[in-house]
This record gives C-alpha cells, sequence and structure tokens, in this order.
C-alpha cells in the first residue's frame, strides 16, 4: 500500500464576531497592543446552538466542496477536541451517525489541546496504514467561546472558534516524516479548564514553556528527518498569539517571510490553527517543505516535517 | 555577585524588546511606565532566566517592575532560584 498522507482540509469558521477593540479600556490596552502583539482584532464565535458535532459538518461540507469524497469510501473518523460538548459518546460516533459513514468505519476522539492536529495526524496515519484504511478524516473543532471568562485579561482576547476536517490517503499532496512529541506534565495545571469552570492560563508559564522548548524540538526534527532550516519553505506554528510567532521567529533566526501568521480576523483556534494555515498552502504547489509545530495544554508538543510529493510521480 | 543594572540592559539589547537604547531605562522607574508592555516583560524575563542560568517564581515575577527591583531580587536569590530550576 502506497504512503498515507494529506491529501486535501476542509474549514470553517463561524461567521460571527466579537470585537477586541470594544475591551480596550476594559484591559487598559492600547489599540497596537491587539494588533502588533497579540496580533487579534475579531475573534470568531460560534452561534449558540453551534455545537461541536456542527462545527465538524460545517469542516465537512467545505470539504465536500472542493475536493469530494464518497461518504462509502471513509474508513477512518477521527475527532480532536477538548470541548466535546456531550462527554459521551464521542463525537467522531455522533459525527459517524450524522454522516451516515458505513459500519466498519473506525471512529475515535483524541483529548488534546493545541498539539492536537499534530499529534494526530501522526496517530492517524500509522493507524491507518497499520490496518489498511483508505479514507481518513482527521477533525479539529474545540470551541473555548463557552469556557473563556470575559473577564480575564489573559484568556478573553485570544481564543476564536473553527473546524476543520483533514483527508488522509494515498496520493497525497504532503507527505509527513518523522515527528517529533513531549509533555511536561508537571506544569499541566498552568492551563487548566475544570469541569464546570473557565478556562485558565498562565501566559508567561505558556510564553516560557514555548520559547524555551520549540526552538530545540524543531532542531530535533530536522535532524531526524536529515534536513536543515534552509531547506523549509514555511514554518506553520500554533497561532497562541502573533507575539509567540514571532518570539519563535526571532529566537530560531528565521526568515519572517517563511512563517505564517494568520490570526487578525478569528483569533487562536486551538487544534485548528494549524490545519486552517496549511489548507492554503496545500493550493501553493512552490511550497515544498513545511515544518508544523503545536504547543500547548499538557504542557505537550508535537511538530512535524510535511514534503509536497511530485504529482507526476503518483502515476507511476 | 550582585546582578548590575548594567547587566540588565545587556540582556534587554539581547532580547530585543525595545527600539529604545537600553541606557535610557530609568531603573527606579516601573518598566511598564517606559513602554515595556506585559509580553515584552515576560520575554525580558525570559532572557534573563536564560542568560543566568534560574527560574524565577511567579509570585516574585508579579511584584518586580523596575529595574532596580530585578536587580535586587536576582542579586539576593540568585543562588535560590538557580537550584530550582
Amino acid at each position: 500500500m502506497s504512503t498515507i498522507g494529506i491529501k486535501g482540509i476542509g474549514c470553517y469558521i463561524p461567521e460571527a464576531r466579537a470585537n477586541n477593540a470594544e475591551r480596550l479600556s476594559d484591559f487598559e490596552i492600547e489599540e497596537s497592543f491587539l494588533i502588533d502583539k497579540l496580533g487579534v482584532r475579531q475573534r470568531a464565535i460560534k452561534a449558540p446552538g453551534e455545537d461541536t458535532l456542527a462545527l465538524c459538518l460545517n469542516a465537512f461540507e467545505n470539504l465536500q466542496s472542493h475536493a469530494p469524497l464518497a461518504i462509502d469510501q471513509i474508513d477512518c473518523l477521527v475527532v480532536v477536541t477538548q470541548n466535546p460538548g456531550i462527554r459521551i459518546p464521542h463525537v467522531s460516533a455522533r459525527l459517524h451517525g450524522a454522516l451516515g459513514v458505513g459500519e466498519t468505519c473506525a471512529c475515535f476522539d483524541i483529548s488534546l489541546g493545541c498539539s492536537g492536529y499534530v499529534y494526530s495526524l501522526s496517530a492517524i496515519e500509522s493507524f491507518m496504514s497499520a490496518n489498511d484504511l483508505r479514507n481518513g478524516l482527521l477533525f479539529t473543532a474545540d470551541p473555548y467561546s463557552p469556557i473563556i471568562d470575559a473577564a480575564d485579561k489573559n484568556t478573553a482576547l485570544l481564543f476564536g472558534d473553527a473546524a476543520t476536517c483533514t483527508h488522509l490517503g494515498s496520493d497525497p499532496v504532503f507527505e509527513t516524516g518523522k515527528f517529533t512529541f513531549g509533555t511536561i506534565g508537571t506544569e499541566s495545571a498552568e492551563l487548566t479548564c475544570p469541569g464546570s469552570g473557565s478556562l485558565s492560563m498562565n501566559g508567561r508559564a505558556v510564553f516560557n514553556f514555548a520559547a524555551k522548548t520549540i526552538p530545540g524540538d524543531i532542531r530535533n526534527l530536522l535532524e531526524r528527518n536529515q534536513t536543515d532550516l534552509a531547506a523549509i519553505d514555511r514554518f506553520i506554528f500554533h497561532q497562541g498569539s502573533k507575539y509567540i510567532v514571532d518570539t519563535l521567529t526571532k529566537l530560531m533566526r528565521l526568515d519572517p517571510s517563511k512563517v505564517a501568521l494568520d490570526i487578525l480576523d478569528y483569533g487562536n483556534t486551538v487544534s485548528s490553527s494549524i490545519p486552517l494555515i496549511l489548507a492554503q498552502e496545500l493550493e501553493r504547489p512552490h511550497i515544498r517543505r513545511v515544518v508544523l509545530s503545536g504547543f500547548g495544554a499538557g504542557l505537550s508538543w508535537a511538530s512535524a516535517l510535511l514534503t509536497r510529493t511530485d504529482p507526476h510521480a503518483s502515476h507511476h | 555577585m550582585p546582578v548590575t543594572i548594567e547587566q540588565l540592559r545587556e540582556i534587554i539589547a539581547k532580547a530585543e524588546i525595545t527600539e529604545k537604547a537600553p541606557a535610557v531605562f530609568d531603573p527606579a522607574i516601573p518598566l511598564r511606565q517606559q513602554g515595556i508592555d506585559s509580553l515584552d516583560m515576560a520575554t525580558f524575563v525570559f532572557f534573563i532566566e536564560t542568560e543566568l542560568d534560574l527560574s524565577i517564581p511567579h509570585k516574585e515575577y508579579k511584584r518586580l517592575t523596575t529595574l532596580d527591583e530585578i536587580a535586587t531580587a536576582l542579586t539576593e536569590n540568585r543562588a535560590e532560584w538557580a537550584s530550582k530550576k
């Protein structure tokens, strides 16, 4: 069986926006701080009745609109979320029912936050390869708007709602190399959400974690894949804030033009932030080697190297 | 060994958090009042921790507002904070 990789990505960002400029006086900040530092002008907010399942269905609909996939061909469904809405059953089972997928389709959820897309990319690819599955769908949908305390300056201006649906199968656009992963469980309390409470984040601790961990992790990733920074066309870091993306760019001395930044008009969308940007890179043939790095709750991280496949090679 | 204001100014330059010359920062005035916002402050302290190989506890971090306060706290607690890393 040929290599499993990324064939297409569907995206969904709810239309409604919360305008951060309206909160400047609440938090005693200036607009330049919003735009130049946080990098979030407005946040995407799901409709009140729109649950995690509905977000996933919208992302799937978007995938179907530009890269159709027959429902009866789907043999694996994975949903990455820590905000499933309903705890039992898992979102992927409800999604399976809503889409009308065949009974032999494997379905499971993965509980991870901002590192979730990259971690799960490896999990679903390995699972599909081990079991000869042909068409997998990896969903990310982690709506934070219901768990944000609007008065908490550490979190109120950052997060937006979104969902993505990545189609994995043979003859992909991007193949993955070896991944790197990690967790610092002793610092798990720095980013938490108790059962019925709001999200709590120690911004300095999360910043320190990313700044200390990710540059070295990327170096390890490139070594594991026998390549180097100069060979990379695009770096897609988790879009925690503009500031953390800029900081990683500076710490690693990267060419800023190679580093993706796209959160200004919808915010930090947790596990969806990387695939939302990767969906755009799929359409840019000159982008051949991409580094992904997700980091957040856990505190955990995962990084991956993607390589564009030769479009002609797949026919031989 | 005491941590000096001059050392801290060198770290400000290394951290690239401001376009101002490090020498213009008044050690007695809170950095926030001199244009260093909360995110820049986190970066500055991250660079201090990296350069001096220590870890400043979060409670102490919240109390540090001026270069004078930072230099004094580091001088007094350097050994203890280094051992916590």
